[in-house]
């Protein structure tokens, strides 16, 4: 967790993880390349940078198209969290396929010439007048930018520097995706005269959208309305959370509360919002005595929400009470890391 | 918490559940098998880039009459048809003209030393350094007369063709696809550099025509048509040949699209 940071927080899983990530890549360029040099060949051979350039241009659409579908994925079937435990190395492979792919492209179609390649990729090709004629080097070159930035910010480090703004600033995933949207669709699709380019961005998108929106509206049907009396909100019967789980509960428009079940008779709310990555914790488990994390493991103990040390992470706390087998919570935050009583069922 | 009550949760820090594993294995296989078969669909379905060459390995040194009119080019008479006149566009390295080497020895009979880029009729040297080109010092032989007599332009008539804008020495060969709006910015750069400009118009079968693009006054359109790189564009003016070139020499306002 945070006692330390290091350059690379590898441990087995995100060793195999990333072989696999790295395989992957490793395999698809292989398989493009081959294939290409198979149905090519002699004075007909297409030329080896643009087969390359090509070859990682997919490869990176098809890695982000995977990277952007596993939040939801894990959202709708709890089997894909793993997917999302180490993603953040998965987005930064993705990013070194695109850095590729781009300095093939600089090197290749903007160098050697009179003009700065810099400064030709910003300058030539295209009419910045016309919508169909837009350079569609640009948005890759924009793009490319969003993705540096996440990546360069990507390590805990910055995680923890940055605070709540690091989430704000990783959701520009999603314009860094319709930018590379938009390079595809006004660059090598208007050239496609097959149909799969067209075909796999169109199936990338309504891939993506498609699986964000369900997931968006699988996660209100599992919103609890709740019934408010007094200064407490009526919760629901503790038999209804099974031990070692909890419900997610919405007290506001932006807060949310995760209500554990644990040692089979006791009971407690802290914030469902993890202090690593903003985790849902309400989706976590109990473990070894700690409420842990779904997606990287931080654990936070059920009396007070501290992380048991070394560890130095705090969340919020909320009072329960408990009357006639049905949960009550008091919708204001304790300050995180503060100490309750814990509920008891009897 | 006990192993088998942790079903499928996961925590990267222990050991993934059995029920995940097994999970994990087939969905591994299957993301591997459909991203190899979009690779190889991608791979497969690219369109081809037709027959070309550029050659880097070993230089060819050839010999005729160099006229810089506006473009390098070297004539010379074609060793598999020696009635006819070849005629050989020269470039120099990267995205330049080779004017600059060419143009002391304009009209003049030399030898020239650089790699060739070929495709269907037509080639290209690559000039790689001044001295890359040296006068032929033995006198005008029956050859070079006969050359002389056949690069009078003559004119072909008014035309007006549909094409599309590119830079010959990455259509000719040295890039495969030399052409298309994926290659717009390279074609622009190339075109500023001096490289000859030419329409590539495409007939009926797919089969490409390559015109060679002069301004009215019949100088280097060039740099005038850079922000028109990969434009399908029509074209009318007056046809030109050259040696076995053909030319567009553009009319005022020929130029549509």
């Amino acid at each position: 967790m945070s006692h330390q940071f290091v350059p690379v927080n590898w441990n087995r899983r995100k060793r195999i993880y990333d072989l696999c990530v790295w395989v992957g890549i490793v395999a698809y360029i292989v398989i493009f390349v081959s294939v290409t040099n198979v149905r090519f060949q002699g004075e007909a051979s297409i030329t080896p940078v643009i087969v390359l350039m090509r070859a990682f241009a997919t490869c990176g659409f098809l890695m982000l198209t995977i990277i952007l579908c596993i939040g939801p994925l894990a959202r709708i079937d709890k089997r894909f969290l793993p997917l999302l435990y180490n993603r953040r190395h998965f987005g930064v492979s993705f990013f070194l396929v695109a850095l590729i792919h781009a300095g093939l492209a600089i090197f290749w179609y903007h160098s050697f010439g009179p003009i700065n390649p810099i400064v030709s990729v910003v300058t030539s090709g295209g009419d910045y007048q016309s919508l169909s004629g837009f350079p569609f080097q640009l948005f890759g070159l924009l793009a490319l930018l969003v993705f540096f930035v996440m990546a360069a910010t990507s390590h805990d480090y910055w995680n923890a520097v940055l605070g709540s703004s690091w989430k704000s600033l990783h959701v520009m995933v999603y314009p860094g995706y319709m930018l590379l949207v938009l390079h595809v669709g006004f660059g090598a699709m208007q050239e496609d005269y097959t149909g799969i380019l067209p075909g796999m961005l169109y199936a990338s998108v309504i891939l993506v959208g498609g699986l964000h929106l369900y997931s968006a509206l699988f996660a209100s049907k599992a919103q609890i309305t709740l019934e408010t009396l007094e200064n407490w909100v009526r919760v629901g019967n503790w038999q209804d959370i099974e031990n070692d789980h909890a419900i997610t509960v919405s007290v506001g428009d932006d807060e949310r509360v995760a209500i554990f079940r644990y040692d089979h008779n006791k009971l407690c709310a802290v914030s469902n919002v993890c202090q690593h990555q903003n985790g849902p914790l309400g989706e976590g488990r109990v473990i070894d005595g700690c409420i842990t994390c779904p997606w990287h493991g931080y654990q936070y103990r059920p009396e007070d929400g501290c992380s048991p040390p070394p560890f130095t992470e705090k969340i919020e706390t909320y009072q329960l009470k408990l009357e006639d087998n049905v949960v009550f919570l008091n919708p204001d935050p304790l300050p995180a890391g503060t100490s309750r009583p814990v509920t008891e069922i009897r | 918490m006990k192993d088998q009550e942790r079903d499928t949760f996961f925590v990267g820090y222990l050991d993934m559940p059995a029920a995940l594993r097994r999970f994990y294995t087939p969905l591994t296989i299957l993301l591997f098998g459909v991203s190899g078969l979009i690779g190889f669909g991608i791979a497969s379905m690219q369109s081809s880039t037709g027959a070309a060459s550029w050659q880097t390995e070993s230089s060819e040194t050839l010999s005729g009459l160099l006229m810089v009119d506006p473009y390098p080019v070297l004539h010379r008479l074609d060793p598999a048809n020696p009635d006819q006149v070849e005629s050989i566009l020269l470039v120099n390295q990267g995205k330049f003209s080779a004017e600059a080497y060419a143009r002391p020895y304009h009209n003049r009979m030399v030898s020239v030393t650089g790699f060739p880029i070929t495709r269907g009729g037509w080639t290209m040297l690559e000039v790689t350094a001044a001295d890359s080109i040296f006068e032929d010092q033995s006198g005008k032989s029956a050859a070079d007369v006969e050359i002389e007599k056949n690069v009078t332009a003559k004119s072909l008539g008014v035309v007006t063709l549909n094409g599309e804008i590119a830079d010959s020495k990455c259509f000719l060969g040295v890039m495969k696809p030399g052409e298309g709006s994926v290659h717009k910015a390279c074609a622009e750069v190339c075109l500023i550099g001096g490289i000859p400009s030419m329409l590539v118009v495409r007939d009926g079968d797919g089969r490409k025509y390559g015109y060679i693009l002069t301004l009215p006054d019949g100088s280097s359109a060039s740099t005038a048509l850079s922000g028109r790189a990969a434009d399908k564009v029509g074209v009318t003016g007056e046809l030109m040949q050259k040696g076995d070139l053909i030319y567009i020499k553009i009319s005022p306002d020929g130029l549509r699209g």
